[in-house]
């Protein structure tokens, strides 16, 4: 429920608005309802409303299920989209929807039965009859009366019709006194008042026959009729025609008026009442059923779907929490800890969102803590891993199957392979991903093994580019409380050994020399005494002979001293003075020394403009010298001898080469020709190019010889260019 | 002065036979002729004793082309017809007045002729406007037993009624 908070506030926001028009629609059909109620019970302008109900009462079901059908819809939108809580909500609605329906049908069913059962039993056959009874004995009692006056109209008229009109008033108050008519009266054919007899009773006026009553007489038949009078109850009116004696008279009309007894007429009135009341309910059973099932049928369809929709609401009220809950749950998830709205309720999900809260605050600082634990680990790491980067010793480690594990920079470097083809490998099958490595792996293999203890050291010398490498190994193992494996730590430690050796053989040259030139001069003297002293005394042969051998003494001691003296030479070099220099210009000096004896065979391929070095002019021209002679003795047996001296910058550093055409030097020896006494002359003292290496690395330069093709050798020093920094910085070294 | 008088088709229910404003002196009063012939079922519940109430309604209409139609006059006219079952016989009453009549024919043929006084007051109508008159009569249904009416909601047994029916009347 994260995508923005546009989208998050229109449900809640549609929520809200369905919750208005619940309560809208609820309490329009709680009026509807009532108003329905009521009017069922008052008559009164009934008729007017009770359509205008029905429609409200439609309306507001119509109303209802529409929102029922927006929520339904709502919430199926909700479950396609797999909002969470909505398959709850979808349960809760069912069940409220079970819980309201079930028993609302069930009351509905039995309020219809009942109301149709209560209606059916106010109708009995029993009472029907007695009332048709009733009213038939009425009306039968009511037409005896009505027989009997009409009996008593007919002997009046014929009493009547026997005397002349004079005598009528007195016939007819006695006609009336005897039979006890309230009211008769004698009209003639046009409906004038001609004798007019009543009873205490009644007025003065007769009361008048209606039309219909006239009509009939004037045929010459009687009328007889029950009349109700609103004010007065029932009469009974019988007229009947009183026949003249004489052609000459006209058509007279007798009518008696009697009224009903009082008791008798009540009695009547209320049996007719009673059977009309009767009817009208039998004829409106229909209409009364039919209303009564109007009102409870939609009393149940306004409640079910009020319930309905309340159960709606009502289910996602109760999710909502979880909704909350769930939510947080999944920025949790997230990595979001930041805390989540409490539901304000003191019931169990507001206790649950309260402990989720706790939770997600206790899982934020462990966050914390872990995060910075990470850091110092990181932080640990990265420094071990600086100085195992920056150490100039190779480390290699292996794991506890010997594979290799990790190596740093300097391992690769020192071993000149890149040792990440055999990352993973044991060192016996090293050889398959870089041969180079054959060598050295084995020897380590084989160290680990038969070591007896867990740590050994061995130096090794191992084939390098087409040089001698010599590394001192060490090796341990790790313990076992560890992850365990070994390690092996080693150095190149050539230069060491170099450096060393020479040391060595400097203190031996210097005490040779010391040791030998001390006898020599007094050899030397002794000899050339011995000549002066007895080259006259002597015979010629002898003489000869002594001279030679003093000659060959003398000789031999030169020679022996400036063989003291190279020795000397190597082991003490005289205290150099540094300045910047031209290397051609010292090349030149150097090059009139061998006019001589190179002369023409010499080639110089001198660079215009060198940069200066720095450096003692009288140790380089010795290292210039050292290289001419080596050529120039290599040059001995050749035909064409051919010396060619270049001079330029490489790689930033001033290189002079001294190439011949010579013999060469022997395979074997030319890894070696740095090291003191390895000399290919019969003369050699086998010092000269370690003077030249030891100076030109005095001056921060290197040297190297190799064979050049297709036949001889070629030398090369490099020395590095002169900066002004660099040449204060080595006479403050040196002062 | 007899204006308009159209003879609709007879069928069940009620219908304006004729109708007309016969003037007399300075008033006016209304002619009119039904034809009623109650349905089964309200024959039957007369005749159980439940009386059906007729109202008459007439209206007198200026109409007006500028302005909502002015109602110069509207009358209505109450007739009660009940059947006595103690006497057997029927009443048409008219207010408090009223009438017996044996059968049901003659109490119809009664309520079918009818004639309405005053039915506007003096100088209403005048004599140079032409106005529309309207008349109808119907069952009241209204004034039936509570259960009747809800019987009588939508069902054309027991709504009885004429059409209104107009004309013009030039005074």
């Amino acid at each position: 429920m994260k995508p923005g908070a546009a989208a998050e506030t229109r449900p809640a926001l549609s929520s809200s608005a369905m919750r208005y028009g619940l309560i809208l629609c609820v309490g329009l059909s709680a009026i509807a309802l009532f108003l329905l109620g009521t009017a069922s019970a008052t008559p009164a302008r009934f008729a007017q409303y009770y359509p205008l109900l029905l429609w409200l009462n439609g309306a507001v079901g119509v109303m209802l299920t529409a929102l029922i059908l927006y929520q339904l819809v709502t919430l199926r939108g909700k479950l396609k989209i797999g909002v969470f809580g909505s398959k709850l909500t979808l349960r809760l609605v069912l069940l409220f929807a079970l819980m309201a329906v079930l028993p609302g049908t069930l009351i509905y069913g039995m309020s219809v039965q009942f109301i149709a059962r209560s209606i059916e039993s106010w109708f009995d056959v029993r009472v029907d009859k007695a009332l048709e009874g009733g009213l038939n004995l009425g009306r039968g009692l009511l037409d005896n009366m009505l027989r009997d006056l009409t009996a008593k109209a007919d002997t009046m008229a014929l009493a009547l019709s026997t005397r002349p009109p004079a005598q009528h008033l007195a016939a007819l108050n006695a006609l009336r006194e005897q039979t006890g008519v309230q009211e008769v009266t004698l009209f003639s054919e046009r409906g004038r008042v001609l004798v007019f007899s009543g009873s205490e009773a009644v007025g003065l006026m007769p009361t008048l026959p209606g039309t219909a009553a006239l009509r009939q007489i004037r045929m010459q038949r009687s009328y007889s009729a029950i009349e109700a009078l609103p004010d007065a109850g029932l009469y009974l009116r019988v007229l009947v025609p009183v026949h003249a004696l004489g052609l000459e008279d006209d058509l007279r009309m007798l009518q008696l008026v009697h009224p009903v007894p009082k008791e008798l007429a009540r009695d009547a009135e209320a049996v007719r009442s009673g059977y009309r009341e009767y009817q009208e309910l039998a004829l409106s059973r229909r209409g009364l059923k039919r209303l009564y099932g109007v009102t409870l049928t939609l009393t149940l369809l306004l409640a079910l779907l009020s319930a309905l929709a309340l159960a709606f609401v009502l289910s996602d009220r109760l999710s909502a929490p979880l909704n909350a809950l769930a939510e947080g749950t999944r920025a949790v998830a997230q990595g979001d800890f930041s805390q989540r709205a409490a539901v304000p309720s003191r019931d169990e999900l507001g206790a649950l969102t309260e402990s989720f809260n706790r939770m997600t605050l206790q899982l934020a600082e462990a966050r914390a803590q872990a995060e910075h634990h990470q850091a110092a680990l990181t932080q640990a790491k990265a420094y071990l891993e600086s100085i195992l980067a920056n150490l100039s010793a190779g480390v290699l480690a292996f794991d506890d199957a010997m594979r290799l594990r990790a190596s740093n920079p300097s391992a690769g470097s020192i071993l000149g392979a890149d040792l990440s083809p055999v990352l993973g490998e044991e060192p016996g099958r090293w050889a398959e991903r870089s041969p180079g490595l054959a060598e050295f792996a084995g020897k380590i293999a084989a160290a680990f093994s038969a070591a007896e203890s867990d740590e050994w050291e061995q130096q090794v010398e191992r084939r390098h580019g087409g040089g001698t490498q010599l590394l001192l190994l060490r090796g341990t193992r790790l313990p076992h409380e560890a992850e365990g494996g070994c390690v092996v730590v080693f150095d190149d430690i050539t230069h060491l050994a170099e450096a060393q050796r020479a040391a060595a053989w400097g203190e031996v040259a210097r005490r040779l020399a010391h040791e030998i030139r001390n006898p020599l001069t007094p050899i030397q003297l002794s000899a050339e005494r011995l000549q002066v002293k007895l080259a006259g005394k002597l015979a010629e042969g002898d003489a000869d002979m002594l001279a030679r051998s003093t000659q060959t003494i003398v000789n031999q001691v030169s020679a022996l001293k400036g063989m003291v003296d190279a020795f000397s030479q190597y082991a003490r070099t005289p205290e150099a003075s540094m300045r910047e220099l031209d290397l051609n210009a010292v090349t030149r000096e150097v090059l009139t020394l061998y006019e001589a004896s190179l002369g023409a065979s010499v080639r110089l391929e001198l660079a215009p403009e060198l940069p200066p070095v720095v450096g003692d002019a009288a140790q380089l021209a010795q290292v210039i010298h050292n290289l001419l002679q080596n050529a120039q003795d290599a040059l001995a047996d050749t035909a064409e001898p051919r010396v060619v001296i270049a001079s330029g910058v490489v790689d930033g550093a001033v290189q002079l080469t001294v190439t011949d055409n010579g013999c060469g030097l022997p395979e074997h020896l030319v890894q070696r020709v740095f090291e003191p006494y390895v000399t290919t002359k019969p003369k050699g003292t086998g010092l000269g190019l370690v003077i030249v290496k030891k100076i030109v690395e005095e001056h921060g330069g290197t040297a190297a010889i190799a064979n050049a093709v297709p036949r001889g050798a070629r030398a090369t020093i490099r020395l590095p260019v002169a900066v002004a920094r660099d040449l204060a910085r080595r006479s403050t070294a040196r002062a | 002065m007899f204006l308009a008088a159209p003879v609709p088709a007879h069928a069940d229910g009620i219908e304006v036979r004729k109708a007309a404003l016969v003037a007399a002196e300075d008033r006016y009063f209304l002619e009119a002729e039904f034809d009623i012939s109650l349905t089964h079922t309200l024959e039957d519940a007369l005749n159980k004793g439940v009386p059906l109430h007729f109202l008459l309604e007439f209206e007198l209409i200026r109409p007006r082309w500028y302005w909502f139609n002015e109602r110069v006059a509207n009358t209505q006219q109450h007739y009660r017809l009940a059947y006595n079952a103690l006497t057997r016989q029927y009443r048409v009453a008219i207010g408090t007045l009223y009438q017996n009549f044996g059968t049901l024919a003659e109490a119809l043929a009664f309520l079918s002729r009818v004639r309405v006084r005053e039915i506007a007051e003096p100088g209403v109508v005048r004599k140079d406007v032409s106005y529309t008159a309207a008349v109808r009569m119907r069952l009241d249904s209204s004034q039936l037993p509570r259960p009747f009416q809800v019987s009588a909601v939508g069902s054309r047994e027991w709504s009885v009624s004429s059409e209104w029916h107009r004309w013009t009347v030039s005074p």
